[in-house]
Protein backbone atom coordinates (compact mmCIF):
# COMPACT_ATOMS: atom_id res chain seq x y z
CA UNK A 1 0.00 0.00 0.00
CA UNK A 2 1.71 3.63 -1.00
CA UNK A 3 1.31 5.99 1.39
CA UNK A 4 -0.94 8.57 -0.37
CA UNK A 5 -3.36 5.48 -0.03
CA UNK A 6 -3.31 4.76 3.41
CA UNK A 7 -3.41 8.70 4.03
CA UNK A 8 -5.93 8.70 2.45
CA UNK A 9 -7.81 5.98 3.39
CA UNK A 10 -7.01 7.61 7.40
CA UNK A 11 -9.16 10.11 6.01
CA UNK A 12 -11.84 8.42 5.54
CA UNK A 13 -11.90 6.53 8.63
CA UNK A 14 -11.34 9.92 10.69
CA UNK A 15 -14.44 11.64 8.74
CA UNK A 16 -16.58 8.34 8.49
CA UNK A 17 -15.87 8.31 12.45
CA UNK A 18 -16.72 11.92 13.37
CA UNK A 19 -19.63 11.67 10.80
CA UNK A 20 -20.89 8.41 13.06
CA UNK A 21 -20.78 9.97 16.31
CA UNK A 22 -21.97 13.24 15.56
CA UNK A 23 -24.70 11.48 13.98
CA UNK A 24 -26.09 9.68 16.84
CA UNK A 25 -25.70 12.75 18.88
CA UNK A 26 -27.38 15.20 16.76
CA UNK A 27 -30.43 16.24 18.87
CA UNK A 28 -33.13 15.74 15.78
CA UNK A 29 -36.25 13.96 17.22
CA UNK A 30 -36.38 10.56 14.98
CA UNK A 31 -37.97 7.30 15.84
CA UNK A 32 -35.77 5.87 18.49
CA UNK A 33 -33.29 3.58 16.70
CA UNK A 34 -33.73 5.09 13.21
CA UNK A 35 -30.36 6.29 11.57
CA UNK A 36 -29.34 8.05 8.08
CA UNK A 37 -26.11 6.13 7.87
CA UNK A 38 -24.22 9.17 7.19
CA UNK A 39 -21.08 6.97 7.39
CA UNK A 40 -22.36 5.23 4.76
CA UNK A 41 -21.40 7.86 2.12
CA UNK A 42 -17.93 7.52 2.80
CA UNK A 43 -17.57 3.78 2.87
CA UNK A 44 -19.13 4.27 -0.75
CA UNK A 45 -16.59 6.86 -1.49
CA UNK A 46 -14.04 4.56 -0.34
CA UNK A 47 -15.65 1.67 -2.54
CA UNK A 48 -15.14 3.64 -5.67
CA UNK A 49 -12.21 5.46 -5.25
CA UNK A 50 -10.39 1.84 -4.48
CA UNK A 51 -11.80 -1.49 -4.43
CA UNK A 52 -13.86 -3.71 -2.07
CA UNK A 53 -11.01 -4.23 0.35
CA UNK A 54 -11.08 -0.28 0.63
CA UNK A 55 -14.23 -0.17 1.52
CA UNK A 56 -14.76 -3.20 3.94
CA UNK A 57 -11.68 -1.37 5.84
CA UNK A 58 -12.77 2.07 6.12
CA UNK A 59 -16.23 0.41 7.45
CA UNK A 60 -15.15 -2.22 9.97
CA UNK A 61 -12.22 0.41 11.39
CA UNK A 62 -15.30 3.21 11.81
CA UNK A 63 -17.31 0.94 13.30
CA UNK A 64 -14.67 0.16 16.03
CA UNK A 65 -13.66 3.67 16.57
CA UNK A 66 -16.80 4.64 17.10
CA UNK A 67 -17.51 2.22 19.16
CA UNK A 68 -14.65 2.98 21.24
CA UNK A 69 -15.86 6.76 21.11
CA UNK A 70 -19.35 5.96 21.74
CA UNK A 71 -21.53 3.15 23.36
CA UNK A 72 -18.97 -0.30 23.55
CA UNK A 73 -21.66 -2.78 23.77
CA UNK A 74 -23.52 -1.64 20.48
CA UNK A 75 -20.29 -2.76 19.08
CA UNK A 76 -21.79 -6.45 18.67
CA UNK A 77 -24.78 -4.31 16.30
CA UNK A 78 -22.63 -2.28 14.46
CA UNK A 79 -19.83 -4.23 13.56
CA UNK A 80 -20.86 -7.11 11.77
CA UNK A 81 -23.35 -4.76 10.17
CA UNK A 82 -20.76 -2.54 8.88
CA UNK A 83 -18.69 -5.69 7.83
CA UNK A 84 -21.75 -7.40 5.80
CA UNK A 85 -23.04 -4.01 4.18
CA UNK A 86 -19.75 -3.10 2.59
CA UNK A 87 -18.75 -6.35 1.59
CA UNK A 88 -22.49 -6.90 -0.16
CA UNK A 89 -21.88 -3.14 -1.76
CA UNK A 90 -18.68 -4.15 -2.76
CA UNK A 91 -19.51 -7.34 -4.14
CA UNK A 92 -22.54 -5.60 -6.39
CA UNK A 93 -20.69 -3.26 -7.42
CA UNK A 94 -18.43 -5.71 -9.24
CA UNK A 95 -20.97 -8.02 -10.17
CA UNK A 96 -23.50 -6.07 -11.48
CA UNK A 97 -21.07 -3.96 -13.75
CA UNK A 98 -21.98 -0.41 -13.50
CA UNK A 99 -25.54 -1.71 -13.88
CA UNK A 100 -26.47 -0.45 -10.63
CA UNK A 101 -25.84 3.00 -9.58
CA UNK A 102 -24.01 4.38 -6.40
CA UNK A 103 -28.22 4.86 -5.26
CA UNK A 104 -28.85 1.11 -6.51
CA UNK A 105 -25.60 0.06 -4.03
CA UNK A 106 -26.46 2.24 -1.04
CA UNK A 107 -29.63 0.97 -0.96
CA UNK A 108 -28.45 -2.86 -0.70
CA UNK A 109 -25.82 -1.89 1.76
CA UNK A 110 -28.48 -0.40 4.05
CA UNK A 111 -30.71 -3.42 3.54
CA UNK A 112 -28.25 -5.60 4.19
CA UNK A 113 -26.63 -3.83 7.29
CA UNK A 114 -30.46 -3.56 8.84
CA UNK A 115 -31.18 -6.94 8.72
CA UNK A 116 -27.51 -7.54 9.96
CA UNK A 117 -28.67 -6.02 12.78
CA UNK A 118 -31.79 -7.60 13.02
CA UNK A 119 -29.87 -10.90 12.70
CA UNK A 120 -27.83 -10.08 15.85
CA UNK A 121 -30.83 -8.76 18.17
CA UNK A 122 -32.26 -12.00 17.04
CA UNK A 123 -29.64 -14.39 18.57
CA UNK A 124 -28.46 -12.33 21.57
CA UNK A 125 -31.89 -11.16 23.12
CA UNK A 126 -33.47 -14.64 23.36
CA UNK A 127 -36.95 -12.85 24.84
CA UNK A 128 -39.76 -12.74 22.33
CA UNK A 129 -37.88 -13.51 19.20
CA UNK A 130 -41.19 -13.18 17.08
CA UNK A 131 -41.75 -9.82 17.85
CA UNK A 132 -38.12 -8.86 16.90
CA UNK A 133 -38.82 -10.63 13.42
CA UNK A 134 -42.21 -8.85 12.68
CA UNK A 135 -39.68 -5.41 12.59
CA UNK A 136 -38.24 -6.72 9.60
CA UNK A 137 -40.42 -5.02 7.38
CA UNK A 138 -40.42 -1.75 9.15
CA UNK A 139 -36.70 -2.22 9.19
CA UNK A 140 -36.24 -2.71 5.49
CA UNK A 141 -38.44 0.39 4.86
CA UNK A 142 -36.37 2.59 6.78
CA UNK A 143 -33.07 1.31 5.05
CA UNK A 144 -34.50 1.39 1.47
CA UNK A 145 -34.96 5.47 2.19
CA UNK A 146 -32.15 5.85 4.63
CA UNK A 147 -30.10 3.93 1.86
CA UNK A 148 -31.74 6.10 -1.22
CA UNK A 149 -30.86 9.23 0.43
CA UNK A 150 -27.22 8.43 1.34
CA UNK A 151 -26.59 7.35 -1.97
CA UNK A 152 -27.79 10.73 -3.07
CA UNK A 153 -25.40 12.50 -0.73
CA UNK A 154 -22.26 10.21 -1.83
CA UNK A 155 -23.33 10.95 -5.86
CA UNK A 156 -23.15 14.63 -4.71
CA UNK A 157 -20.38 14.34 -2.86
CA UNK A 158 -18.10 12.28 -5.83
CA UNK A 159 -19.18 14.64 -8.38
CA UNK A 160 -17.23 17.26 -6.71
CA UNK A 161 -14.33 15.41 -6.03
CA UNK A 162 -12.02 15.32 -8.93
CA UNK A 163 -9.81 11.92 -8.43
CA UNK A 164 -13.18 10.28 -8.24
CA UNK A 165 -15.11 11.63 -11.24
CA UNK A 166 -12.36 10.47 -13.34
CA UNK A 167 -12.54 6.84 -12.03
CA UNK A 168 -16.29 6.65 -11.54
CA UNK B 1 -22.02 5.19 -12.42
CA UNK B 2 -24.02 8.43 -11.15
CA UNK B 3 -27.32 8.17 -13.12
CA UNK B 4 -30.33 6.25 -11.34
CA UNK B 5 -30.39 3.38 -13.82
CA UNK B 6 -33.39 0.93 -14.72
CA UNK B 7 -31.94 -1.31 -12.22
CA UNK B 8 -31.66 0.65 -9.43
CA UNK B 9 -35.38 1.23 -9.31
CA UNK B 10 -36.14 -2.40 -10.03
CA UNK B 11 -33.69 -3.04 -6.78
CA UNK B 12 -35.50 -0.33 -4.78
CA UNK B 13 -39.37 -1.43 -6.08
CA UNK B 14 -38.24 -5.38 -5.60
CA UNK B 15 -37.58 -4.48 -1.76
CA UNK B 16 -40.54 -2.62 -1.31
CA UNK B 17 -42.48 -5.16 -2.18
CA UNK B 18 -40.86 -7.45 -0.29
CA UNK B 19 -41.36 -5.08 2.84
CA UNK B 20 -44.51 -4.74 2.15
CA UNK B 21 -45.44 -8.24 1.50
CA UNK B 22 -43.56 -9.56 5.03
CA UNK B 23 -46.10 -6.70 6.52
CA UNK B 24 -48.98 -8.09 5.44
CA UNK B 25 -47.68 -11.11 6.94
CA UNK B 26 -46.50 -9.86 10.15
CA UNK B 27 -50.36 -7.75 10.31
CA UNK B 28 -52.84 -10.00 9.36
CA UNK B 29 -50.96 -13.83 8.90
CA UNK B 30 -50.20 -14.52 13.11
CA UNK B 31 -52.71 -11.45 14.14
CA UNK B 32 -55.15 -14.16 15.62
CA UNK B 33 -55.39 -15.32 19.29
CA UNK B 34 -57.91 -17.14 21.00
CA UNK B 35 -56.07 -17.48 24.52
CA UNK B 36 -55.67 -15.39 27.59
CA UNK B 37 -53.68 -16.77 30.28
CA UNK B 38 -53.37 -15.52 33.98
CA UNK B 39 -50.43 -15.68 36.00
CA UNK B 40 -49.47 -14.48 39.33
CA UNK B 41 -45.88 -14.34 40.83
CA UNK B 42 -45.35 -16.38 37.33
CA UNK B 43 -47.51 -19.57 37.88
CA UNK B 44 -50.17 -19.83 35.55
CA UNK B 45 -53.79 -20.09 37.66
CA UNK B 46 -56.26 -19.63 34.27
CA UNK B 47 -56.10 -20.28 30.92
CA UNK B 48 -59.13 -19.24 29.32
CA UNK B 49 -60.85 -19.33 25.63
CA UNK B 50 -61.48 -15.71 24.31
CA UNK B 51 -64.65 -17.04 22.28
CA UNK B 52 -66.86 -17.03 26.08
CA UNK B 53 -68.03 -13.92 27.38
CA UNK B 54 -66.81 -13.58 31.45
CA UNK B 55 -65.85 -12.16 34.38
CA UNK B 56 -63.78 -13.86 37.41
CA UNK B 57 -60.90 -13.18 40.00
CA UNK B 58 -57.30 -13.69 40.35
CA UNK B 59 -55.98 -13.71 43.91
CA UNK B 60 -52.66 -11.39 44.63
CA UNK B 61 -50.52 -10.62 47.34
CA UNK B 62 -52.94 -7.42 47.34
CA UNK B 63 -56.69 -8.73 47.36
CA UNK B 64 -58.24 -9.76 44.63
CA UNK B 65 -58.16 -8.33 40.83
CA UNK B 66 -61.08 -8.42 38.49
CA UNK B 67 -60.88 -9.60 34.72
CA UNK B 68 -63.45 -9.45 31.78
CA UNK B 69 -63.12 -11.40 28.76
CA UNK B 70 -66.53 -9.71 26.53
CA UNK B 71 -65.75 -10.11 22.69
CA UNK B 72 -62.51 -11.47 22.13
CA UNK B 73 -60.90 -8.96 23.85
CA UNK B 74 -59.49 -8.91 27.57
CA UNK B 75 -59.39 -6.15 30.44
CA UNK B 76 -58.64 -5.89 33.99
CA UNK B 77 -61.51 -3.88 35.65
CA UNK B 78 -60.49 -3.45 38.97
CA UNK B 79 -57.55 -4.17 40.74
CA UNK B 80 -56.06 -3.69 44.45
CA UNK B 81 -53.25 -1.68 43.74
CA UNK B 82 -52.10 1.58 43.60
CA UNK B 83 -51.41 3.38 40.61
CA UNK B 84 -54.37 0.79 39.19
CA UNK B 85 -52.04 1.03 35.92
CA UNK B 86 -53.35 -2.67 34.51
CA UNK B 87 -56.92 -1.13 34.61
CA UNK B 88 -55.76 2.10 32.65
CA UNK B 89 -54.05 -0.39 29.68
CA UNK B 90 -57.63 -1.14 28.38
CA UNK B 91 -58.77 -4.02 26.23
CA UNK B 92 -56.00 -6.33 24.63
CA UNK B 93 -56.81 -8.34 21.49
CA UNK B 94 -53.82 -9.59 19.87
CA UNK B 95 -51.17 -11.88 20.43
CA UNK B 96 -48.62 -11.04 22.54
CA UNK B 97 -49.82 -8.47 24.23
CA UNK B 98 -49.69 -7.98 28.15
CA UNK B 99 -51.64 -6.56 31.01
CA UNK B 100 -49.57 -6.56 33.57
CA UNK B 101 -50.17 -5.24 37.49
CA UNK B 102 -46.52 -5.33 38.89
CA UNK B 103 -48.02 -4.44 42.70
CA UNK B 104 -50.07 -7.51 42.29
CA UNK B 105 -48.33 -9.96 40.85
CA UNK B 106 -50.99 -10.72 37.79
CA UNK B 107 -49.89 -10.69 34.55
CA UNK B 108 -52.51 -11.25 31.81
CA UNK B 109 -51.46 -12.38 28.55
CA UNK B 110 -52.53 -13.62 25.14
CA UNK B 111 -50.95 -16.49 23.74
CA UNK B 112 -49.88 -15.94 20.08
CA UNK B 113 -49.82 -19.11 16.98
CA UNK B 114 -46.34 -19.23 17.75
CA UNK B 115 -46.07 -20.03 21.90
CA UNK B 116 -48.81 -22.64 22.66
CA UNK B 117 -47.47 -25.07 24.90
CA UNK B 118 -44.11 -23.53 24.70
CA UNK B 119 -42.12 -21.78 26.43
CA UNK B 120 -41.48 -18.20 26.26
CA UNK B 121 -38.17 -17.94 27.16
CA UNK B 122 -35.66 -18.65 29.92
CA UNK B 123 -34.09 -16.62 32.53
CA UNK B 124 -31.18 -16.99 35.07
Amino acid sequence: MDTQKMVRLSLLVSLATVLSILESQLPIPRPLWLRLGLANVITLIALMMYDIKAAVTVACMRALLAGIFGTLPMLAFSFPAALTSSLSMGVLYRVSGQRLSIIGLSVSGAVVHNLTQLMVAYFVLSLNRSSILALAPLLILAAVAAGFVTGLIARYVIRHLPPVRNWV
Amino acid sequence: MLRLTRYDKLLIIGLLAVALLCLGIVRYGVGRTDTVVVQVDGEEVIRASLVEDRRFWVDGPLGKTEIEIKGKRVRVVDSPCDKKICVRTGWIDKPYQTIICVPNRIVVRLLGSGDKDKLDGITG
